[in-house]
């Protein structure tokens, strides 16, 4: 792989400059990809990253830009550029089409098999589609299934490969932009997709890889640029850097990515209990939890991990079981749970947690409409506004007011949203489906402090999460589920990632 | 100078559909500038979309919801059937109103329970019961239309009538009552707790229903007021022409679902807003009213119409936030 940085590389973009109404976000950048290597470009939201790709990919014009490709000046969006260089963007949003077939999936916009030009050649496009599947180890996934019925992760990973796939066999991508691609991925479909990256830069690919995973940087990439406020910041060899480094260079900052400590004893009062609980994707699960404790729920993806916290909240109904809070047994459904107190995090910010086109008040305020009204028919604005603030402030949401649309604001600040929502009115219990995904690392660590916080202010969090890093720093127990069976309970004290990880695969003990 | 263009682009997206109003509104001016803008035509005009405007209202409810009701039509003609037999028969006004209504509103809570309970899409739904409101009515009326002295004179007279609001101001009735219906809908939109969780409904329905609103509940409600709003608007038709025919209400629904569509070009997240139906009802009452008045053919002025409410939502969608 190219240490030597004199070779031509494969393209070379400098004096980047872009503003919006006069507001500089991108200011003067210079970034060099070459042919065989993973550059992880990092920086914080904000930073710069998201503007730099659309740049590349044509959907937002630079102020201005100077372009080489292979030591050859050519305009950005020239046809002559696309001539020589041809890049596949694999973006984090996953835009999947559930009602087609994983097999059409991946060749969507390609052409299919057919008989006699006209009918689509079922069989062939099945196998085809299986060979790209076996080839990328994704071998778990049958071509023919609906897309929509996959787990999240298997419909990213369906969707790299389609990406991967080349068009019509003409024309290979020479350099591959993901963004974020690991976001709803687990630790088996990250390696899967780490070992096919590596596998296409020996080929000699070039692959730009965004990602906010520190740990996924050190992993995989050779070279990173990190971006500040729309500036390089650093721009180095990955084994030339400290994870430290990094982060300084990021946030500007010494930041030391600890998981802040609990402050307080914890009680023995118990506040959640569940009892035997069944359905589709839970068998028998019983467990309780203490005021004030942080509980992980740790699994692989379709273990039951999200369905477990959709029960608890009344989203999902149960076959058979009872949740007590407070002792009491609860019929749970959804706004009887917001009103005795338990707040819930679901787990896709974008469709299952904000009204995307609602403004930051609409947003935070949601479950709580009816009771601050007047009468229970007309919307109390001002005592709407008032604890809007009050709870946003708390949780340090950026905004450029309470009336900005949620669409507007980076993934950090509108995970901050669904927070400052939750802790509206001191909650009971707080049920969070990974609250730490798509959001940089200074959004994480505050994300980190207010969970401790509310946990010293004495509420129970529940807290599924695929980092198993911040599983084991945050939580006092972490529940292990396997297939819907609750398979273990284990202490944080002395636990390891491996070991965790492979009780998760049930290999424990 | 960028900045001027990204400014000039903003006013265009919010108020182009108001602009391309007053350009209409100058249009016709120019062409009959003795009768047009005189304020006799345009308490003419008021009253001509009375009956449209109370529909849009109340559709704009459930579409803010996410859904919509094509059986709008063929409900206000049952409600309008069902009050004319009753006073057929000899029943009193106020009954024949409280039936009418009564009609409408347990049409609404056929099409929400439909849609929002069974799960099936709008368009299906409503487009089984605008045939079933339709037999209904056929059947109902026999078929025929009711006339004469079956409906009293009183009824007509209403419906023409007007009341003088000071000297040289005569307000026609039914303008009066889509008055109402507006300040009705525009205080269930903007202030009741109901209208502020629909519009979460409609933007995002799985995030509300996590957050805990009762999302079934507020679209069946959507579809109750909507059945309301058409029992109203077929108690005008019915008042307005002294008559009521099975059929005489099924062109308010597809001009109600276009005065919503060009309104929703008038809002930021493009979202269906009271005052931007107000004004696609307008646009419509005013071509309507105008395109007479120049003595274009009735049918060309369908297809003008037609070609109006796309090129208002061409525009609109053409001006659209590139960030989106």
């Amino acid at each position: 792989m190219s240490d030597n940085l004199t070779d031509t590389p494969l393209l070379k973009l400098t004096n980047v400059k872009k503003s919006y109404s006069g507001i500089s976000v991108i200011n003067n950048i210079s970034l060099s990809l070459f042919a065989g290597e993973i550059h992880a470009l990092v920086g914080e939201n904000g930073a710069g990253k998201s503007t730099l790709i659309k740049i590349l990919s044509g959907s937002v014009k630079a102020d201005s830009v100077s372009c080489e490709v292979e030591g050859e000046p050519v305009k950005l969006e020239s046809v002559r550029f696309a001539e020589k260089l041809s890049i596949r963007f694999i973006h984090q949003e996953l835009n999947a089409i559930p009602h087609l077939s994983v097999a059409e999936f991946i060749f969507l916009g390609k052409r299919l098999p057919s008989r006699l030009k006209i009918l689509v050649n079922w069989k062939n496009l099945n196998n085809n589609a299986q060979t790209v599947l076996n080839k990328f180890g994704v071998n778990h996934i049958n071509p023919k299934k609906t897309v929509g019925r996959l787990s999240i992760g298997d419909k990213m990973l369906v969707k790299l490969c389609g990406a991967f796939v080349a068009e019509d066999h003409k024309k290979e991508a020479r350099l591959y932009v993901l963004d974020e691609p690991t976001a709803s991925l687990n630790s088996t479909e990250v390696s899967r997709l780490f070992s096919l990256l590596k596998r296409l830069a020996n080929d000699g690919r070039a692959i730009l890889y965004v990602s906010h995973r520190i740990n996924e940087i050190f992993e995989l990439a050779n070279r990173v640029t990190v971006l500040r406020d729309g500036e390089v910041e650093l721009k180095k060899l990955i084994r030339h850097l400290s994870v430290s480094d990094l982060l300084e260079a990021m946030t500007g900052r010494q930041v030391v990515q600890t998981f802040p400590k609990r402050q307080t004893f914890l009680s023995n009062e118990i506040v959640l209990q569940a009892k035997n609980l069944r359905n589709n994707s839970l068998k028998n699960i019983s467990f309780e939890v203490k005021c004030g404790e942080v509980l992980g729920i740790a699994g692989l993806s379709g273990s039951g991990r999200s369905e477990l916290l959709r029960a608890l909240m009344g989203c999902d109904s149960l076959d058979t079981g009872h949740v007590f809070l407070n002792g009491k047994n609860i019929k749970s459904s959804i706004s009887t749970m917001w009103k005795s107190g338990v707040a819930y995090i679901p787990e896709e910010r974008r469709t299952q947690g904000l009204v995307m086109n609602q403004t930051v008040t609409t947003n935070t305020a949601l479950p709580f409409i009816r009771q601050s009204s007047l009468f229970n028919i007309f919307v109390n604005f001002s005592a709407l506004r008032r604890q809007t603030k009050a709870t946003t402030t708390s949780v340090k949401l950026r905004t450029l007011g309470l009336n900005q649309m949620v669409w507007q604001l980076s993934g950090g600040n509108q995970q901050k949203i669904l927070f400052a929502r939750s802790l509206w009115s001191e909650p009971q219990v707080l049920l969070l489906d990974e609250p730490t995904r798509g959001v940089d690392v200074g959004a994480k660590q505050e994300i980190y402090e207010i969970i401790r916080s509310v946990s010293d202010r004495g509420t129970a969090v529940l807290m599924v999460s695929s980092e198993l890093r911040e599983l084991i720093g945050l939580c006092d127990k972490i529940l292990v589920l396997k297939k819907g069976k609750l398979e273990d309970i284990v202490d944080t004290l002395d636990l390891t990632e491996q070991k965790l990880l492979s009780s998760c695969y049930g290999q424990s003990k | 100078m960028q900045l001027n263009v990204e400014m000039l682009k903003t006013v265009f997206r919010k108020y182009g559909t108001f602009i391309g109003f007053l350009l209409i509104v100058v249009f016709f001016w120019m062409q009959r500038p003795d009768t047009f803008m005189t304020s006799r035509n345009w308490l003419n005009i008021t009253q001509q979309i009375s009956i449209l405007c109370v529909i849009s209202f109340t559709m704009t409810i459930v579409m803010v919801g996410g859904d919509f009701d094509l059986s709008v039509g063929s409900m206000a003609s049952l409600a309008g059937i069902v009050a004319s037999v009753l006073l057929q028969n000899g029943a009193s006004i106020w009954l024949a109103l409280l039936g009418a209504i009564v009609t409408g509103m347990l049409g609404g809570l056929m099409n929400g329970f439909l849609v929002a309970y069974l799960k099936l899409s709008a368009f299906v739904a409503t487009l089984g019961t605008l045939t079933i409101f339709g037999g209904l009515a056929l059947l109902t009326s026999d078929g025929k239309t009711i006339f004469g002295r079956a409906i009293p004179d009183s009824v007509g007279e209403f419906g023409r009538g007007s009341i003088t609001l000071w000297d040289g101001f005569e307000l026609p009735n039914l303008t009066m009552i889509a008055t109402v219906i507006f300040t009705f809908v525009g205080v269930i939109l903007k202030h009741s707790v109901f209208g502020r969780q629909l519009y979460a409904v409609g933007g995002n329905a799985e995030a509300s229903m996590l957050a805990g609103i009762p999302v079934s509940r507020l679209r069946l409600w959507a579809f109750i007021i909507n059945g309301f709003g058409a029992a109203v608007a077929g108690l005008m038709l019915v008042s307005r022409l002294s008559s009521a025919n099975p059929t005489q209400g099924s062109g308010l629904m597809l001009n109600a679902i276009a005065a919503v569509f060009v309104g929703m070009t008038m809002s930021d997240e493009g979202e269906p807003n009271l005052f931007g139906t107000l004004t696609g009802v307008l646009i419509l009452g005013v071509l309507s009213n105008g395109l007479t008045q120049i003595k274009i053919d009735t049918y060309v002025q369908q297809i003008i119409t037609g070609g109006i409410i796309i090129g208002a939502v061409m525009f609109s969608s053409l001006t659209q936030h590139q960030g989106k």
